[in-house]
Formats: C-alpha cells, structure tokens, sequence
C-alpha cells in the first residue's frame, strides 16, 4: 500500500483515502489496542467493524444517506467506503460561510431542517448515531458537473446531508437512548456553536414535526435526560 | 475495432485485474455453462439481466479475491466466489443459479487477471457472440428483478447502485 494519504487519526482508528476500485475511498483502519489481550482486542474490533458498517446500510433502508461500502476487511481491521470529495462539514460550513446575511440564515434554516428529519428518521428505525455532533454531518453538493462549485450548489440548496461515523452507533428501540442521542446534538451545538444558538431548536421542530410518532415519550426523556446529564444515575 | 472491455484494478495486495467482456446473441451458451461447471474455464459468466452496472461486479470481485487472499472464502472457486458474493443469499447453488447463467443468451463473461495467469484470449475466440460495448448492460438489465434479489422497495434510481455494494460487502453479518 504505497499511496495511501492519512487524512485523520483519532483515538480508535486512522483514517486514509485513495483511489480503491477505481473510486475515491475512505480507509478507516482500527488499530491494534497494544494494553489489551490480543485476542480481546481482535474480538472487540470485529464486533465494533460490524456493528459500524450494520449501522451504514441500516440507513439506506431508512432514506438516510450514508457513504457506500466498498470493502469490509476484518483481517486488515478495515472498512472501505465512499469518500465524498466535494463535501464540506456542517460545522465547517457554519463556520466558514455563515455571516449574518439572510441569505446564509435561510440557507442555515434549510439545514437545520435536514438535520432534524435525519436524526428523526435514524430514530423511527431505532438507529442511535452515539456521536451526533456537526462535524459528523458532510453536505454533499448533488449532481455535481463542473460547472457548479461547492458553494453555488449550497446556495441553491441542492444539497444533499451524509451522515458519517457510526463509529459509536447502536440499534435500540428506547426512547432513553433516543433523548440522549438528542442531548448529545444539543451540548455539541451549545459548544461549536455557541454564535447561533436557536439552531438546536430549530433541529428539534424539524424532529418533532416529520412524526408523530412516539414523540411525546422521546421529548419527555430528553427533557429528563437535559436534566440529569448523560449518564443514568446509577441508584439500585 | 472490437469494443474495450471493463477494467478494473482490485485490492492491491491482491494484485489482481478484473476485466468483464459483454456478449449478445451467443449461440453456444450451453457448451460455455459446461465448461464452467466441469471446472475448465476459468472465468465467471453472469446474467447481465440482474447487474445495473459493472461495478456491481468490480465490488462481488474485489470481495472475492481477498477472501482468497485470506482463505476465507466460501466457495470452492474464486470464481463462483463472485457469484455467491453477487447475491444476498447464504445458499451457494441459489446463488451460482440466480447469478450464473442458464438459457439466455446475453452474458457478461469475467477474468482476474494477474501477472502470471491471464487466460480471457484462449477463452474469447471460444464464445460465439457478439462482443458489444459496456455501455449497452443497462438496456439488458431488468430493474425488477434487480428490486426483488437485492430487496430493494424504494425506486431511487441514483443510490441503488451504492445500497446494492454495501449490501454485497455486508451479507455476512447483515441480514438483508
């Protein structure tokens, strides 16, 4: 493997993208936990590797759009996927581009609205991201040609919202998960975001509103969860 | 001219090179599925009915070539690896009869090629057709039961071909 670029490293795993099959690839490589058993550590990765890339295809089914699944390697502790080159985080992109002009606030409104119907479709198919912060949220400009730049797609608003790392995602079908979950957005907004502080609310109408479904319990927990803070008190 | 194959290069460690010929008309589809099954020929043979573009393949391939790589596989060769990996089914011979091909006479004939085996010409010249260019799969492809083998409900025509590969490379642990 000569040509692969590190594009990221994190606590878990590296990231590299290349050309793999003839398209561009993201790489994500969970290496080896030196402090753990081998063998722990081969199962945990494994485990892991599945439930990340279960947790990918779960959301076509659900209509939300994450990167296609080129290769899923547990000798090589790898999954090959789609790399979105003409992509832009949301939270790049509200801190690149969001001045206080209408036009960019409708624009931000447009995307909140997104990432509200996202989160609620994830959830109405019992899919918990784990880490919903807006550098996990790629816009993808769609149809791109070369005429069209990133940014003109973003203000036309043809644009499409990816949802990436499932790296800590589960299947469950409590509304308990589902309200932390919505926490986790919440406090990731508050301190990414702290200049725009209606875009949680504005998420969360989208969320309330594409359902009905379930959608009191959901809220209730999350109001209890904002309460207590993540974990669950560990009494009895 | 005769029209260029598809070319793909797969996992690297594999050094290995997909290249997938199109056939219309072929006469002699019955002897080819004989040579397949005697284990003769060394090449896949897939029905272009069921594949809305070759890197459907190119993915089903690439899987099969690192099984190998890692003594993995489920089937026997490489080359019914493909097949099996193409469809979403544990049961090999459903796989080899659902993807492989019986009467029809339109087929998609592949080879991995390396750099010390490559037998596509002895094999070519034996297949009585018409070797068309890639780019006519997609009106040999019918998109119903493209929809019923990968459980597809929804018509969104752009993904489908994305929803179909990360199917592919997750039928071991998902069920689909």
């Amino acid at each position: 493997m000569n040509d692969l670029k590190i594009l990221k490293q994190g606590a878990e795993a590296k990231l590299y993208i290349c050309k793999y099959l003839g398209k561009s690839t993201l790489i994500k490589e969970r290496f080896q936990k030196r402090y753990r058993h081998p063998d722990l550590d081969k199962s945990i990765t494994k485990e892991r590797i599945r439930n990340e890339a279960r947790s990918i295809v779960r959301c076509k089914t659900a209509d939300v759009k994450t990167p296609a699944l080129y290769l899923v390697d547990f000798q090589r502790r790898r999954i090959y996927m789609q790399h979105f080159e003409h992509s832009i985080t949301v939270k790049d992109y509200i801190i690149q581009h969001a001045t206080k002009n209408a036009e960019i606030t409708q624009n931000l409104d447009e995307i909140c609205k997104m990432i509200g119907i996202t989160v609620r479709k994830l959830h109405e198919n019992n899919i918990i991201h784990g880490d919903l912060t807006t550098s996990n949220m790629l816009l993808v400009p769609k149809n791109l040609n070369n005429e069209t730049t990133e940014e003109k797609c973003l203000e036309k608003e043809r644009f499409d919202l990816v949802m990436i790392d499932f790296g800590l995602s589960f299947i469950d079908s409590s509304t308990e998960d589902k309200g932390v979950d919505l926490y986790v957005l919440e406090r990731a907004l508050i301190s990414t975001h702290n200049d725009y502080p209606d875009l949680f609310s504005k998420i969360l109408d989208a969320y309330k509103n594409h359902s009905k479904n379930n959608i009191k319990e959901i809220l209730s927990k999350f109001e209890e969860v904002r309460a207590r803070g993540r974990k669950r008190t560990m009494v009895g | 001219m005769s029209p260029e194959p598809y070319i793909c290069d797969l996992d690297e460690d594999t050094n290995t090179t997909l290249n997938i010929y199109l056939f219309k008309n072929v006469e002699n589809v019955e002897d080819i599925r004989n040579y397949i099954i005697k284990g003769e020929w060394n090449c896949a043979v897939i029905k272009p009915s069921l594949i809305i573009d070759p890197f459907q393949i190119a993915v089903a391939a690439n899987k099969a070539v690192v099984s190998e790589k890692h003594n993995s596989m489920v089937t026997k060769t490489v080359y019914a690896e493909i097949l099996y990996n193409l469809s979403l089914t544990k049961n090999i011979s459903q796989s080899l009869s659902k993807f492989g091909i019986e009467k029809e006479n339109n087929l998609l004939v592949c080879f991995l090629i390396t750099p010390d085996k490559d037998y596509s010409q002895d094999i070519l010249p034996k297949i009585q057709g018409q070797l068309c260019s890639m780019s006519e799969l997609t009106s040999l492809t019918n998109m119903n039961d493209v929809k019923s083998v990968y459980k597809l409900n929804s018509s969104k025509g752009d993904d489908l071909l994305d929803v179909i590969v990360s199917r592919i490379v997750t039928k071991g642990f998902v069920s689909h």
